[in-house]
């Protein structure tokens, strides 16, 4: 049943992500290998989700469960990446003081954040080769407009929504009213 | 400030956790569900509307001409938190082996990401142990 399905990946999801871009990867495996969307589509709603309000894990399950399943799916996403919140952190506030000190949880985050940054970084370079190489050739209009985000981003420290209209309004102008190739 | 780091450290997405946590506090495990709640709502039905249009103008021209501009800054924004994901990740050594680990397995062998991060809460404990026997032999030290 695809509603339980949906429910599960995200609960998955939910579990699996420590620290906000981390569901990345996450979120990517599980909707590509339940073909619920393409890697097209992940790229598209991360966009989409850093411009609207609400946090990247939850607008994500929003837009795949609605894929997957319409609006049912989309109620079905949202409550399992949620899980972690209901579960963990009721326990958490409720024993709060012993969670603190808790030299485990610091552990495990010593050898988990840095797997999630290496899933990050396989992130970047898949998407690179799917966004900027289309089948082998290089996508010059949209590195071009990678570069100016990437300077935006990391030199100027523009933020975030910012960037992607910028890129949206260039996208407009360059595909648009310039119309160059949207693929190559 | 303190509830910020807890909700940090956790799994799952950062909002929800404090929402859980400083509701909690406030009025119990109700309180904490209400606020999850209250907190997730207006997001999922402006995406729930925001899909429905992605759905029928996906295929139209300007559309496409737009989408494909915002395309080409999702790597440079993950970039960017990357960026700031390093300096809290290698924290000794072993870590950017995790990191190298982490990298090669998903991208050459499609390791499941969740695998990886189990990988990645087996080599933390490890790598804490190792280094909490070093500081204490050091320690022992005449």
């Amino acid at each position: 049943m695809v509603l339980l399905e949906l429910y599960w990946s995200f609960l998955l999801i939910g579990f699996s992500s420590f620290g906000g871009l981390s569901m990345i990867p996450q979120i990517s495996d599980q909707v590509i290998s339940h073909g619920w969307m393409n890697a097209s589509q992940v790229t598209d709603i991360v966009a989409i989700a850093e411009m609207t309000p609400g946090p990247l894990g939850l607008n994500c399950a929003t837009f795949a469960g609605m894929q997957a399943a319409g609006i049912p799916g989309a109620v079905a996403a949202n409550p399992g990446t949620l899980t972690p919140a209901l579960t963990l952190c009721a326990l958490a506030a409720a024993f709060f003081t012993r969670f603190r000190e808790s030299k485990i949880m610091q552990r495990i985050l010593l050898g988990v954040r840095p797997a999630c940054l290496g899933m990050v970084l396989g992130v970047i370079v898949s998407l690179t080769q799917s966004t900027y190489l289309r089948q082998g050739t290089p996508h010059f209009a949209a590195i071009g407009i990678g570069l100016l985000d990437l300077v935006l981003v990391v030199k100027y420290k523009v933020s975030i929504p910012i960037v992607i209209l910028l890129s949206a309004g260039l996208g407009i102008l360059l595909f648009g009213m310039i119309d160059l190739p949207i693929s190559g | 400030m303190d509830l910020t780091s807890v909700a940090k450290s956790l799994p799952g997405t950062m909002i929800a956790n404090v929402a859980m946590l400083y509701g909690y506090r406030a009025g119990g495990p109700i309180g904490g569900f209400l606020c999850v709640f209250g907190m997730v709502f207006p997001p999922m039905v402006i995406l729930i509307a925001i899909s429905f249009f992605y759905r029928t103008f996906r295929s139209s021209y300007w559309v496409m001409a737009t989408m494909e501009g915002m395309q080409a800054a999702v790597v440079p924004i993950i970039a960017g938190a990357a960026l700031g994901m390093v300096k809290g990740s290698v924290k000794y050594s072993p870590c950017a082996l995790v990191v190298l680990a982490s990298f090669v397995l998903y991208i050459f062998f499609q390791v499941n990401a969740v695998y990886l991060v189990i990988m990645g809460v087996a080599a933390g404990l490890l790598i804490g142990e190792y280094y909490a026997r070093k500081e204490a032999g050091g320690h022992g030290a005449p």
